[in-house]
């Protein structure tokens, strides 16, 4: 590994990202003694990120496309500033080849994969058709070309299944998907078990793709029962080394998007391990992949597993695999874009111990896991060995409607699943968050769910689990309420509606000596139900 | 209007030290109105018929952050609307219940306190208040806070509950892909949302006539707002 002492691989890198992940990057490049250079968007102009970069460019406006996304603009700035990296993060324009590529033109490095890399594996029908031309499993499946003019068309065509169509959909195999060529979030995709369901499903998945993103065009897919996403760690290097940092296990999702992940997966022996892992490191050497990425795979109950999709970036959930391997991945990012070679082989990698990530999200999930926005008016992540926060705010900061809902992730370290899990636990019981709803009592529930403790996971497995894990995470009603409780929440309230009195008439605060007593006491005029009562 | 409302803050250091309330045990230091109030502790004299000892040591969160955030601004005079103390109605600290010290974080807000204990967070609500003027009374001010919006309480009221859209969550309208006077079949797209980069289609819960839309694409709408009434 680099030590600081010699000569920095970089002068100065903008991270062009917020939140947890540019702080995350920001503290790295400063063990490496590069300067740093943040993006701080209106909201954010105060935040955590920006706070602890040597400079920040102030980018006006609020939403990402006003500011984050303005590649243009921060690309500009930064070469100003004498910027000669960018770390793209992940999201915003981490997955732009344009960016990328523009980055380059104006003689900053991109510290991620070549822009046509980029593209390559962006285009998902495409990365697709090259993993199976490399002999990389694909989940079986077609496009249906219904009406190719009529992508942005206003009227649908209606879509005639021909013979040919039928049986090349019954050689995929019922139960198959459905699912729009476009967009994602899951909206468009319908499971489908006969042909009889066949058109009304193709018919529903266009008409919905068609309302949200203007594009009718559809494709099927075997459907994987059970399915489980696990998916590998991968770096390539430009000294045509290519190598794996294990799998991460991300079954656990919601709305298609994940909410815990762990390493290793409890599904993968050590044969099937090295399988994927040999899978995972020819896909990377199939396009040249330069940086870190990650290979996504779906495996099936019997061990069987597809290429799903290659994410050309840093993933949120990277912290797991750095827990188990002890690899800054960022600082191999950096190093590996300063055309270093990676410094270990493959034979060099030890998988040692467990490690999982739970993401805290200002979200409802007894209201289908609504977003929140508001105040973190406490905010107090737990402290403990083997427990990891990597989080963007700070205590009193706002949570804006314009980005992310992620408030932290907390990742736990154990000698193995179980430990890890016991570690978790604790850890989100002293997370203290006030101010703004979240997720915490909902991923408590999970971990002590039967089939999440015995490592039976799915992709499924929340809206499958759902009512026990609602009835986990429902908060007890107020006659259960423990005695100190009520106590705290009396003298609170009671102290409250004194100062309000003393803080009438005048609008300034009036102290009355004589009746202090009376009027501080919290007990004062306290009705007599409210009362504890021995 | 309660005790965390904002007061005249002198510039000076503050110092976070919990070592001051030793000194100040038994004495009521958050008056209303005293610049140097930092510390609160309260006793609360034994209840008539128990042995309940209960003692606060709650340090003002909110003062705190306003005065450091004063005193920084005047050393760095910058941007001085970044260092803008964050609006805290806050108060955290410790109980003593029989044997077990009881730590909490508590916030009111609009009438309701929400208080975290041990990993729980409760919430309650203020039923009454001994404030004899009304003009600062929670309950009161949550009224207030209906009246601004009466139209949408109306609306609802005046149709049936299905009949008006409301937004299930803060965030900005995306597109709307019904005009006024259409009908719309049960389940049909009402228009897009989009908050913290999760987009949300909104579809009628029954068969309707859209009566009047009260949004347009790319503006911003709060929790509960009247999106689109329909009849």
């Amino acid at each position: 590994m680099n030590k600081t002492s010699q000569q920095p691989l970089f002068k100065k890198i903008l991270v062009a990202n917020r939140g947890e992940i540019a702080l995350r990057i920001i503290k790295t490049l400063k063990e490496m003694g590069i300067a740093s250079v943040a993006l701080a968007s209106t909201p954010d102009k105060t935040a955590l990120h920006a706070q602890l970069a040597d400079e920040v460019i102030f980018l006006e406006g609020n939403t990402s496309r006003e500011t984050y996304l303005k590649g243009d603009q921060i690309i500009a700035m930064a070469k100003t500033l004498g910027v000669d990296a960018v770390h793209p993060g992940y999201g915003f324009l981490s997955e732009n080849a344009a960016f990328a590529a523009s980055c380059e033109a104006n003689g900053m490095v991109f510290i991620g994969p070549a822009p046509q890399v980029i593209e390559q594996m962006g285009n998902k029908v495409h990365a697709k058709a090259l993993m199976e031309k490399a002999g990389i499993p694909v989940i079986p499946g077609m496009l249906l070309t219904l009406d190719d003019a009529g992508k942005q068309a206003e009227e649908i065509i209606p879509f005639v299944a021909t013979p040919a169509t039928l049986a090349a959909i019954a050689n995929i195999g019922y139960p198959v998907i459905v699912k729009a060529s476009v967009g994602g979030g899951g909206r468009g995709m319908r499971r489908v078990d006969s042909e009889k369901q066949l058109l009304e499903a193709v018919e529903s998945a266009r008409r919905e793709s068609r309302q949200a993103f203007g594009n009718n065009e559809v494709f099927i897919e075997k459907y994987i029962e059970q399915p489980r996403h696990i998916e590998f760690q991968v770096l390539g290097d430009l000294h045509h080394q290519f190598i794996h940092l294990f799998e991460r296990e991300c079954s656990i999702q919601r709305r298609h998007q994940k909410m815990i992940e762990e390493s290793p997966s409890v599904m993968l022996d050590v044969d099937l391990r090295h399988t994927m892992g040999a899978m995972a490191v020819k896909a990377v050497e199939t396009v040249g992949y330069t940086n870190a990425g990650t290979v996504e795979f779906i495996v099936a109950p019997d061990g069987s597993f597809y290429f799903l999709e290659m994410n050309t970036r840093l993933q949120v959930e990277h912290p797991v695999t750095e827990m188990v391997t002890g690899y800054d991945l960022v600082r191999l990012q950096v190093m590996i874009a300063a055309r270093q070679p990676i410094p270990f082989k493959q034979k060099d990698l030890r998988l040692t111990g467990h490690a999982i990530e739970c993401r805290v999200c200002a979200e409802n999930p007894l209201r289908s896991f609504m977003p929140a926005t508001g105040q973190l008016t406490f905010f107090r992540p737990p402290a403990m060995p083997f427990v990891r926060v990597d989080s963007g705010f700070a205590e009193g900061d706002t949570i804006s409607m314009h980005y992310d809902s992620m408030l932290a992730k907390v990742i736990a370290y154990g000698v193995n699943r179980q430990d890890a899990l016991d570690k978790m636990q604790q850890a989100l019981a002293e997370f203290v968050i006030v101010g703004i709803e979240n997720n915490i009592a909902f991923l408590q529930a999970i971990l002590q769910h039967p089939l999440f403790v015995a490592g039976k996971l799915q992709t499924h497995f929340i809206e499958e689990a759902m009512p026990l894990l609602l009835e986990h995470a429902t908060p007890a009603k107020p006659a259960d309420w423990p005695v100190d409780v009520l106590l705290t929440a009396g003298l609170l309230l009671e102290q409250n509606a004194q100062a309000a009195m003393a803080n009438t008439g005048n609008g300034r605060g009036v102290f009355d000596e004589a009746n202090a007593d009376a009027l501080y006491n919290p007990w004062f005029n306290l009705p007599e139900n409210r009362r504890l009562q021995p | 209007m309660s005790m965390f409302k904002p007061r005249p803050v002198k510039l000076r250091p503050v110092t976070l030290s919990s070592d001051e309330s030793e000194d100040t045990i038994y004495s009521m230091s958050v008056t209303p109105g005293k610049e140097t109030a930092e510390f609160s502790t309260v006793s609360i004299q034994q209840l008539p018929g128990q042995a309940v000892m209960l003692d606060s040591k709650a340090s003002e969160n909110r003062l705190n952050q306003e005065a450091i955030a004063s005193y920084i601004a005047a050393l760095i005079p910058i941007q001085p609307e970044a260092i803008q103390p964050k609006e805290l109605k806050a108060r955290e600290g410790v109980l003593q219940y029989q044997n077990r010290l009881i730590r909490y974080y508590a916030v009111i807000d609009e009438g309701v306190l929400t208080l975290w204990i041990a990993g729980q967070v409760y919430r309650f609500e203020m039923l009454q208040t001994p404030c004899p003027d009304k003009k600062g009374r929670p309950e009161n001010r949550k009224e207030n806070r209906k009246g601004n919006k009466e139209s949408t309480e109306n609306s609802k009221r005046g149709s049936s509950g299905s009949l008006t859209l409301v937004a299930p969550m803060p965030g900005s309208i995306l597109s709307i892909a019904v005009q006024q006077g259409d009908t719309v079949e049960a389940g049909q797209c009402l228009m897009m949302m989009e908050s913290m980069k999760m987009e949300l289609t909104l579809s009628a819960e029954c068969a309707a006539t859209v009566a009047k839309i009260n949004c347009k694409p790319g503006q911003q709408v709060a929790l509960n707002d009247v999106l689109i009434q329909l009849s």
